[in-house]
């Protein structure tokens, strides 16, 4: 266990911060994903790990984002901005603002790519990076999304297709 | 095209995986901070509890008992303070006998008196 958390955890990093955008909260959902899978599911055969892993880690991401639709209509309330009545898992684009993490990008291929990635709606980014980068198939990234193959297959097109358009602008200019 | 065959998709495959791999050593330190807590044996709860439990069963188990012993019947049993005295005494055993009789004399002598 120790050694697939140690193989995984840099990735499930990257994946919540695309998500997030703030490392604090990246690091809390990874930790969260880690202990769920080591006192739930630490008896199941290891081939079953990856899947279960990100099945918890999507789901902490779920929940991340709606306390924040929530913390973002308090601010509504009190003035600061305007409440989102708009799905944010849907529409959110998952791009965060550059912060120190931004820093450890240093190859310009790696930084366009880096943005290409981040600039995707959450949901077309995180099927991306289940199916491209994790290797899972479509039904199990479908579980760990809580969405339809159909949707995960329609995201994931999505994706390439913006990925591509978005990259090879950047290439041109 | 596969998804393996296509060009764009490894290019961003490579990207990702170097970014991941060349984390900072703080977030590097706090994700190891993360796995040895998730690896920590979790104590169950009830362990915790066990000595509060143990000591509030004592004193119900102490409660009961006090409180269910049958009340002594009137005159029949060890009746404290009084037989205490009587056993301690230095009068013989034979005043405490004839006490009744005693009891009527003393009441004739009032009468006759």
């Amino acid at each position: 266990m120790n050694r697939f958390l140690a193989e995984i955890e840099g990735r499930a990093f990257r994946i919540a911060w695309y998500a997030t955008g703030n490392r604090d909260d990246a690091l809390e959902l990874v930790q969260e994903a880690m202990i769920g899978l080591v006192h739930r599911y630490g008896g199941r055969d290891a081939g079953q790990w990856p899947a279960l892993f990100h099945t918890i880690l999507q789901s902490r991401i779920r929940d991340w984002y709606r306390r924040e639709k929530v913390r973002s209509r308090l601010r509504g309330w009190f003035g600061r901005g305007e409440p989102d009545d708009e799905d944010p898992l849907e529409q959110v684009p998952a791009d965060p603002a550059g912060g120190p993490e931004r820093q450890m990008e240093s190859a310009q291929t790696l930084s366009a790519i880096d943005s290409a990635v981040r600039a995707l709606p959450l949901r077309q980014q995180q099927a991306f990076l289940l199916r491209a980068w994790e290797g899972l198939d479509t039904a199990q990234t479908a579980a760990a999304m809580g969405i339809s193959a159909g949707s995960v297959k329609t995201h994931y097109s999505r994706a390439v297709q913006a990925l591509r358009e978005r990259l090879e602008e950047q290439h041109h200019e | 095209m596969n998804d393996d065959d296509d060009p764009l998709i490894g290019r961003i495959r490579s990207a990702l995986d170097e970014g991941a791999a060349n984390l900072d050593g703080a977030t590097r330190s706090r994700l190891a901070q993360a796995r040895a807590r998730a690896l920590e044996p979790r104590h169950s709860h009830w362990r915790l509890w066990l000595p509060a439990g143990g000591a509030v069963f004592a004193s119900v188990l102490a409660a009961v008992l006090w409180l269910g012993q049958p009340a002594p019947l009137p005159g029949n049993g060890f009746n404290g303070v009084a037989d205490l005295e009587l056993l301690t005494s230095n009068d013989g055993l034979e005043l405490y006998q004839e006490l009744d009789f005693y009891r009527w004399l003393e009441e004739e002598d009032v009468h006759a008196g």
